[in-house]
């Protein structure tokens, strides 16, 4: 009878310490992947690309001085390197943002980011003024909410929620028919911050920010986030996606073949 | 010789009924669109106004599609060079159709994805009767919401 006593306390107490971390468990749960950029100190801080057009510079001035109130990183907006915005192409160590008519594609942003060993190593974002030239969509409110979204991707957030017609959680990173809400889903919330946190608490041996890619085989610096149109077709994808064959026409008969080995997330 | 017949009837039967079961299925079973035209077909059949529309780029898909314009919408076909590769593409996307690989799109409404054989479909919208359509066109979608 008087060994059960110590076990009750400890049962008491260890049940008590998950209570006193449940709220930093269940707040963040949103980490993309585990898609993080490497770097061996915090806060650091990742360069947006401007290469936006002026509609978009309070925007994306926003975006990064919301993203900045993160502890673990900042971000500032520096002079784009991308070239033409149409294909948006990015810049190793950093984050490309740039706006266009992309056509009525269906999305309003895009973001994304390249991988090597779970580390980003480059990304952009692309808004799409097919429909934000539209009096449905330029609006402050979609505005601050799709960039946001689409900065926070390239940070290593996913979304909170992707259902539109539901309530709004006051986050940039979930989905709704009405950014003013209320809540506003304009800014990140705490949740956000809460995951950059679990996301940068720990640090690496090396970093990715600021870095240029080196070029490896079969790579190119200015291939999509798929690698796939200037890859040529994707003829063969196995082991669930993690090795592809691209084959590329050159024309008289010769191809290239461009073979793949994807990098895990979370590595 | 009793049992005997009986077995020999039975396997009689159970052939012809295998054979029935398969020519009726063959016949009946609704076939599935394998190109644009016949996605645009599918459409039209379904007594949907489509037309074709302008060719589309999606940053994160290999090849190049085009639309159809229905019911105030697009329905975005694209047509990869065989099976494997339409099937290797479509494993790239998330169950929710908001990531296709490392690409984390924000769509202007509920994605849906279908494929068969070579064709890879992507809607964006929530048109009850496109939807219907597609699903007749194409089978229940793979991805989206």
């Amino acid at each position: 009878m008087s060994s059960m006593f110590p076990r009750r306390v400890l049962t008491v107490f260890l049940v008590s310490l998950v209570l006193a971390a449940l709220p930093s468990i269940t707040w963040a749960s949103h980490s993309w992947g585990g898609y993080h950029w490497a770097r061996t100190s915090n806060p650091f801080t990742l360069k947006l690309g401007h290469n936006v057009s002026s509609a978009w510079d309070a925007y994306l001035g926003d975006a990064s001085t919301d993203w900045s109130v993160s502890p673990e990183l900042d971000t500032t907006v520096v002079a784009g390197g991308a070239g033409n915005v149409r294909r948006c192409r990015p810049t190793g160590g950093r984050v490309e943002v740039c706006s266009a008519t992309y056509g009525n594609t269906g999305w309003l942003g895009v973001a994304g980011i390249w991988i090597s060993g779970g580390h980003i190593v480059q990304g952009y974002v692309k808004v799409n003024d097919t429909y934000f030239n539209t009096a449905d969509y330029d609006t402050p409110g979609w505005r601050h909410l799709v960039m946001c979204q689409e900065v926070g991707h390239a940070l290593g957030l996913d979304h909170q929620d992707t259902t539109f017609d539901n309530a709004n959680l006051g986050t940039c990173m979930d989905y709704t028919s009405s950014p003013y809400g209320p809540p506003s889903n304009e800014h990140p919330n705490q949740h956000d911050y809460d995951q950059l946190s679990l996301i940068y608490q720990h640090l690496d041996g090396t970093t990715t920010v600021g870095q240029t890619v080196s070029r490896a085989a079969g790579q190119r610096e200015d291939r999509s986030p798929v690698g796939t149109a200037q890859w040529g077709k994707l003829i063969r994808s196995t082991n669930g996606g993690r090795t592809e064959v691209f084959e590329l026409d050159l024309g008289g008969g010769n191809k290239t073949l461009t073979f793949v080995i994807w990098a895990n997330a979370g590595e | 010789m009793h049992r005997r017949r009986i077995a020999l009837v039975g396997f009689v039967v159970l052939a012809v009924g295998s054979a029935a079961c398969g020519g009726l299925s063959a016949s009946n079973r609704p076939q599935h669109a394998t190109d644009y035209a016949s996605v645009l077909d599918h459409l039209r059949a379904a007594g949907l106004s489509a037309e074709p529309g302008e060719e589309v780029e999606q940053p994160f898909l290999a090849v190049t599609g085009r639309m159809i314009q229905v019911r105030g919408g697009d329905v975005q076909v694209f047509s990869y060079s065989d099976p494997a590769a339409a099937a290797a593409q479509a494993a790239r996307i998330s169950a929710d159709g908001a990531t296709v690989g490392t690409a984390n799109i924000h769509w202007i409404g509920p994605p849906h994805f279908y494929r068969h054989g070579v064709i890879l479909v992507v809607y964006v919208g929530d048109d009850a009767q496109v939807l219907r359509a597609l699903e007749s066109a194409l089978g229940p979608q793979f991805a989206g919401r």
